[in-house]
């Protein structure tokens, strides 16, 4: 009797995970199973393909290159290229209304603002308002992390150096007269960057000014960052919209910002036809270094910006899968063996 | 424990291929850390000036783009060293774990009269038993049971044929396969000549004879039911220790063993010389060896408690106890060669037995009264030893042997009523039918060993005063030193394991080679090859044997010759011709060619290379070989060298002492637990109860462990290239600056958490064919045999198609966020999600039986990635600074972009795969598709189907022609399972 029980007490768990003899499906890959699959997705690609491409095809996006290079009737920046405080203007006339809300961009090409070392030049806990960084800013911001006569900077680090600081005012040449067109600064940066990761200094009594002292500016910039806009004071310190979206660091080298949207008064249905001029504040200088400036008037859709791209893909590969299943109906046809009764 | 050399490292033969492929894995690495490298110093090189976004080193300085480059290369290595699958490693050392679990679960493995199941001692080489090209087994406790049982005897040319003990043995067993082996008992016995007398045989006395006898059969059977328990703790089962009298038999021994007793005997004629002549057969089946005679009332206590604690090793720690026990009766006889002097002359040399009419005076030298005493001494050994728990009644006594055939040798004199009572150094009893106990005075042991081969024992006569020596030994050996019929002869068979004959042809049709290395002479192991299938009478046999060199050269040369003329290559199954060839052998086309060779001609063909390497040659065309009278060491080398020559995976399989070499020198060694303790397990790779098992753990259990196994590997090779790509490819659109798109704690989670267990639980839990598939078509294992699981082909494949989804994944989204105000890690989120989709995706079609497991664990990962990615970006405000994901996967999740681009993403990465796939099983499918397709069909179905099958298109490697035999049926063979 003991030794029957120390032998079931050896003898391995018969079930069916033990023994593996689990319930198994077997998906047998065959031509005939996956004509109806590649057809369902072909027809679905398809679909999803005119969708996306008609979206696309209704955005409307009017873009103009104001580096400067070459002399160009449109704009006069060329010759702002080798000078610093220079304005000039970019001429534009529009024969079709672009529909609101109108967002306005500015663009940078060979701008390689996803460099490593560029994109780990700040520091963090400093833009999030913990002031013990002020006096002593994190490593990574070295060389823009204390100035000649080691004082901390603040904002420190290249990402901030670098911030892009040309500006832009929109008119409407009605008759001869120039008509400013409002531009609407607010909520442009994340929602998360603006309200939780990026906090400003507690203030000193009352003053943001006073929350800085013993920082200094970055060595790029002409004025502090609590002086960033004079126009609004909300608008200053590290919740600057400006700075958070420059902050925001772009994943291409060539790629785009959002500067103000349209939406204000007679402009919020979209910018009507008309002859426009937009002034230009030329401080920030990338032809040195192959780079382009650009800017864009662009509304949005549910996709977001104009690309032709994923409307193309989906159709293209809709079809292909379309004619993959003829070429398995095909094959089927042929070698009907395999997948009889399965 | 002295032929155990330790712990030995085997690596598999998969992971040497594997780490070939690492070797290429870091050459890939290195030329895209190269590349980075170049492109980042060309890059710098293309600006006249510095500009923004450039930072420059602490003293505000910019270094040469050379040197920058130079710099970046270790930056590289940094960012892309998840090439390397360190993580590959660790995963195989758990995946192997996990089917070393499997297959010690198996209830089919496991036996259930010993309660053992396999024992896996070697944790790393799970694949190669997928691999196996040759199988060297030993014979004797490999092949057959190591169980001796007492078959039939011949006394006096007189054949007793023990019908009634077949009937039992047939009832307790199959015994359709059989050895038989004889040892002839010879009696040279210093006999006077005995006065003939007229015996008259009184028909009515027979029969009252005949009745008792059969009562006596009778309470001698009950008595055994109870002793055959406790002597089958003691490692005999009821099969060797009872055995049923033969009727004719005992009832001549019975009447001589009365007139022995009534002192009548020598008053018979003729027939009182043979009478006699029986019961010294007996008293040398019961004197004639070194059995350790023990009482059953203090073995069976110990026995029992042993049983309580039981484990294997406590079971096999006792026997190895048991036999050092036996030491004894070795001593035991060199105590007594001390006293052999006065007889060394008449007795020294066996071979020349002295003349009977010379040596009278030994039996005139013993006086009457030594007779007196001789009895009395039984008497006072009997009074003595009643108080110890010695030999007091038969049914106590218990023996311990050292090999099966004196047990069962000992068990059919005690069938007989001549039992051993009792065995001291210098003295032994024995108990006759009728209550007698004869006490010898044992003279001289001459114990077993190679040279003579045989053993004798010397004894003194209680009565009689006559010195007998009663010598047991193979039949040859024994033959021909005899000038007299031999006394007697017994056959002993040693019973064929359950099953070994399908195992043999099983792992034949699996496409390996089985060879027998065996100790034995070639008599009986060509009787084995035979009961075991191994050699089939329609082969053509050679045998070498020979202990000449220039004449065993000129017989190997010749039979090459021969047997190349028997077309080219029939038996070695070079990538599938071998298949056909062994059918066509089977339809009685060419012969198959079998090779028989003696441990002689053996040890002349190793001497020399030339030799060697023809004697291999000659081995590739024999579809089995028999290595009979080989040493240990001969069975190594003779490993190494089928091993080394034809660079095979081997495999060897023994019970014994003197298997260790051979199971050490094997790629995979197999113990199996037997009679003769436990050096082969211990030396041993896996260790099982029984030679069947070796069918279900080859060809189930290494089939699935390779096909899993090599899976697995090429899926990480895949899923790590797959995911680095990635970055490389950004590294074009970064200025070469070892950017990373995704945040790296997000990188580490990817290859640590969300990718790796899918494909550990493939690893080991993937099913590519059911084992009963796997059962029915043994072919299916030459896959493994071939490495078609792991080729380099298809490592280049799968790195490929790595390279295509990574370019998939990385340029669908970047064409789509091209130019957009997108930010990094928004743009990263997307790739990181669609490659998990894809490498999680990319396993789902290579799975080939969906369990509750795999879903769980699929769908687990991608919910783990959904939910730690969610929290991460959610929790991490400025916890982990230079990178921040702070809400990127929240915002994705919430652009319905997000989602079209990850559907393209995955449907265009997986499309070729899946197309693939798919054409593949419809126009081309692999065998095991074949087989399983097959298995899905309803009976009545199969006639169809097997013109389907040759209808198909052939596939060079795998004639399909046999899948239409009806497979045997597996229910038959599968041990019936409880549910």
């Amino acid at each position: 009797m003991k030794k029957q029980k120390t032998e079931t007490l050896n003898r391995p768990d018969n079930t069916a995970f033990t023994q593996q003899r689990l319930p198994a499906w077997q998906p047998m890959l065959s031509a005939g199973i996956v004509i109806p699959g590649f057809l369902i997705i072909g027809l679905a690609f398809i679909g999803i393909g005119v969708a996306l491409f008609v979206t696309s095809q209704n955005i409307q996006v009017l873009e103009r290159d104001y580096t400067g290079v070459e002399q160009n009737s449109d704009n006069n920046c060329f010759q702002c290229l080798n000078r610093t405080n220079c304005v000039c203007a970019v001429q534009f006339n529009l024969t079709q209304q672009i529909e609101g809300p109108v967002f306005f961009y500015y663009g940078l090409s060979n701008y390689f603002q996803n460099h490593r070392k560029y994109g780990v030049s700040r520091d963090d806990y400093q833009l999030s308002g913990d002031t013990s960084y002020f006096t002593e800013p994190d490593e990574d911001c070295i060389p823009y992390r204390y100035d000649s006569s080691d004082r901390p900077i603040v904002p420190c680090g290249s990402k901030a150096n670098s911030l892009f600081n040309d500006t832009f005012r929109l008119y409407r040449l009605v008759g001869g007269q120039k008509k400013q067109v409002p531009f609407d600064g607010k909520g442009i940066a994340w929602w998360t960057d603006y309200n939780l990761k990026y906090r400003n200094p507690t203030l000193v009594d009352g003053s943001l000014a006073k929350a800085f002292n013993g920082t200094v500016k970055p060595v790029n910039w002409p004025k502090p960052v609590y002086e960033l806009d004079t126009s609004d004071p909300s608008n200053n310190g590290f919740l600057n919209q400006d700075f958070l979206v420059w902050m925001r660091r772009a994943a291409l080298p060539g790629f785009r910002k959002l500067y103000r949207r349209i939406s204000e008064g007679e402009y919020a249905d979209g910018l009507p036809t008309g002859n426009y001029s937009l002034e230009i504040d030329y401080n920030y200088p990338v032809h040195a270094f192959g780079g382009s400036k650009k800017v864009f008037f662009s509304n949005v859709s549910w996709m977001g910006g104009k690309n032709q791209f994923l409307g193309i893909a989906y159709l293209v590969v809709g079809s292909l899968c379309i004619f993959m299943s003829l070429v398995m109906l095909i094959v089927y046809a042929k070698y009907r063996f395999a997948d009889e009764d399965s | 424990m002295l032929n155990n050399s330790g712990a030995r490292y085997k690596r598999s033969k998969l992971e040497r291929k594997l780490n070939a492929d690492v070797l290429y894995c870091v050459l890939l690495l290195f030329s895209m850390c190269l590349i980075g490298a170049l492109g980042h110093a060309i890059w710098l090189q293309t600006f006249s000036n510095v500009p923004l976004y450039m930072v420059p080193d602490s003293e505000g300085r910019f270094i040469p783009p050379t040197l920058a480059g130079f710099y970046m290369f270790f930056t590289m290595i940094i960012l892309l060293q998840v090439l390397i699958p360190i993580s590959l490693y660790v995963s195989i050392e758990l995946v192997k774990m996990g089917q070393v679990f499997f297959i010690t679960q198996d209830i089919d493995l496991y036996h259930e009269e010993t309660g053992t199941r396999i024992q896996c001692q070697a944790l790393n080489i799970t694949e190669d038993l997928g691999q196996i090209q040759h199988v060297f087994s030993d014979k004797t406790g490999t092949l057959t049971e190591n169980k001796m049982v007492f078959r039939r005897c011949s006394i006096m040319r007189t054949e007793y044929s023990h019908s009634e003990n077949a009937i039992r043995l047939a009832v307790l067993g199959e015994t359709d396969a059989s050895e038989d082996e004889v040892t002839l008992f010879q009696q040279q016995q210093r006999r006077k000549r005995r006065q003939p007398s007229l015996f008259a045989e009184d028909p009515g006395e027979a029969a009252g004879h005949c009745h008792n006898a059969q009562a006596d059969v009778a309470s001698y059977q009950s008595s055994k039911v109870a002793a055959g328990a406790h002597s089958e703790l003691a490692f005999s089962s009821p099969l060797e220790t009872e055995v049923v009298p033969d009727r004719k038999l005992l009832q001549v021994v019975l009447e001589a063993d009365r007139l022995m007793e009534e002192g009548s005997l020598d008053q018979g004629p003729n027939q009182g010389l043979e009478r006699s002549l029986y019961l010294d057969f007996f008293l040398a089946l019961a004197i004639c060896n070194t059995v350790v005679v023990s009482t059953a009332t203090a073995q069976r206590q110990r026995v029992k408690e042993r049983r309580n604690s039981y484990a294997p090793q406590t079971f096999w720690g006792h026997l190895r106890g048991f036999l050092k026990k036996m030491g004894s009766p070795w001593s035991a006889s060199k105590f007594v060669a001390g006293k052999q002097e006065p007889l060394a002359d008449p007795f020294a040399a066996d071979e020349e037995p002295p003349d009977i009419s010379d040596t009278p005076s030994i039996y005139t030298t013993t006086p009457e009264g030594g007779n007196s005493k001789t009895q009395s001494e039984v008497t006072n050994q009997a009074q003595r030893q009643r108080p110890d728990p010695g030999p007091a009644s038969p049914e106590d006594v218990c023996y311990e042997s050292q090999s099966p055939d004196e047990s069962a040798l000992i068990h059919a004199a005690r069938a007989y009523g001549f039992t051993l009572l009792e065995r001291t150094p210098n003295r032994v009893t024995v108990l006759l039918p009728h209550g007698t106990l004869l006490s010898y005075e044992v003279l001289d042991i001459l114990t077993f060993d190679s040279t003579r081969k045989r053993m004798s024992v010397l004894v003194r006569h209680p009565h009689t005063d006559e010195i007998i020596l009663f010598t047991k030994g193979a039949d040859s050996a024994v033959m021909e030193i005899l000038e007299d019929p031999a006394g007697g002869a017994t056959g002993i068979e040693d019973r064929l394991q359950e099953n070994v004959p399908e195992t043999i042809e099983a792992l034949r049709e699996a496409g390996m080679q089985v060879w027998v290395l065996t100790g034995d002479k070639t008599e009986t192991a060509v009787n084995i090859a035979y009961a075991c299938k191994l050699l089939d009478h329609r082969d053509l046999v050679f045998t070498l044997n020979t202990d000449n060199k220039a004449l065993c050269k000129s017989i190997l040369e010749n039979t090459l010759e021969e047997v190349t003329r028997y077309g080219p290559d029939p038996a070695f199954r070079g990538l599938g011709e071998g298949f056909r060839g062994q059918a066509a052998g089977d339809l009685g086309g060419d012969p198959t060619i079998g090779l028989v060779i003696d441990g002689r001609t053996l040890s002349l063909v190793l001497e020399e290379e030339d030799l060697r390497s023809k004697f291999v040659e000659l081995c590739r065309h024999c579809r089995s070989v028999l290595c009979c009278r080989v040493t240990p060491l001969q069975k190594s080398t003779v490993v190494k060298l089928v091993r080394d020559k034809l660079r095979v995976m081997t495999l060897a399989i023994g019970d014994g002492a003197n298997d260790v070499n051979m199971i050490q020198a094997a790629d995979v060694g197999i113990g199996i637990f037997g009679q003769e303790g436990m050096q082969a397990v211990m030396a041993s790779d896996f260790a099982i109860s029984r030679f069947k098992h070796l069918r279900r753990l080859l060809l189930v259990h290494g089939h699935w462990c390779y096909s899993r196994l090599s899976n697995m590997v090429i899926y990480f090779f895949y899923k790590n290239l797959a995911y680095v790509a990635l970055l490389f490819w950004y590294q074009f659109f970064c200025g070469f600056s070892g950017t990373a798109m995704i945040d790296y704690w997000l990188m580490i989670f990817f290859n640590l958490f969300f990718t790796s267990v899918p494909p550990i639980m493939h690893g080991i839990m993937d099913q590519d064919a059911s084992k009963t598939t796997l059962l029915s078509f043994p072919e299916l294992y030459k896959i493994g045999q071939h490495s078609e699981g792991y080729r380099r082909s298809a490592f280049w494949i799968a790195m490929l198609d790595a390279l295509y989804q990574s370019l998939v994944c990385f340029f669908i989204p970047y064409l789509t966020y091209q130019g957009s105000d997108i930010d990094i890690f928004s743009f990263g989120n997307p790739m990181n999600t669609v490659s998990l989709f894809t490498i999680i995706l990319h396993l789902a079609i290579e799975i080939n039986a969906w369990t509750v497991v795999h879903w769980v664990t699929m769908l687990g990962s991608v919910l783990l990635y959904f939910a730690v990615t969610l929290a991460f970006s959610a929790i991490c405000v400025t916890c982990n600074p230079p990178s921040n994901p702070y809400w990127i996967m929240q915002q994705q999740m919430a652009d319905p972009m997000f989602y079209l681009v990850c559907l393209i993403t995955v449907v265009v990465a997986l499309l070729p795969k899946y197309t693939l796939q798919v054409l593949r099983g419809t126009l081309a499918p692999p065998p095991l598709l074949f087989a399983r397709q097959l298995e899905r069909q309803p009976p009545s179905r199969e006639e169809q189907i097997r013109i389907d099958v040759s209808q198909a298109p052939p596939d060079p490697r795998f004639t399909l022609s046999d899948l239409s035999s009806p497979p045997p049926s597996p229910i038959q063979t599968l041990p019936p399972r409880k549910l």
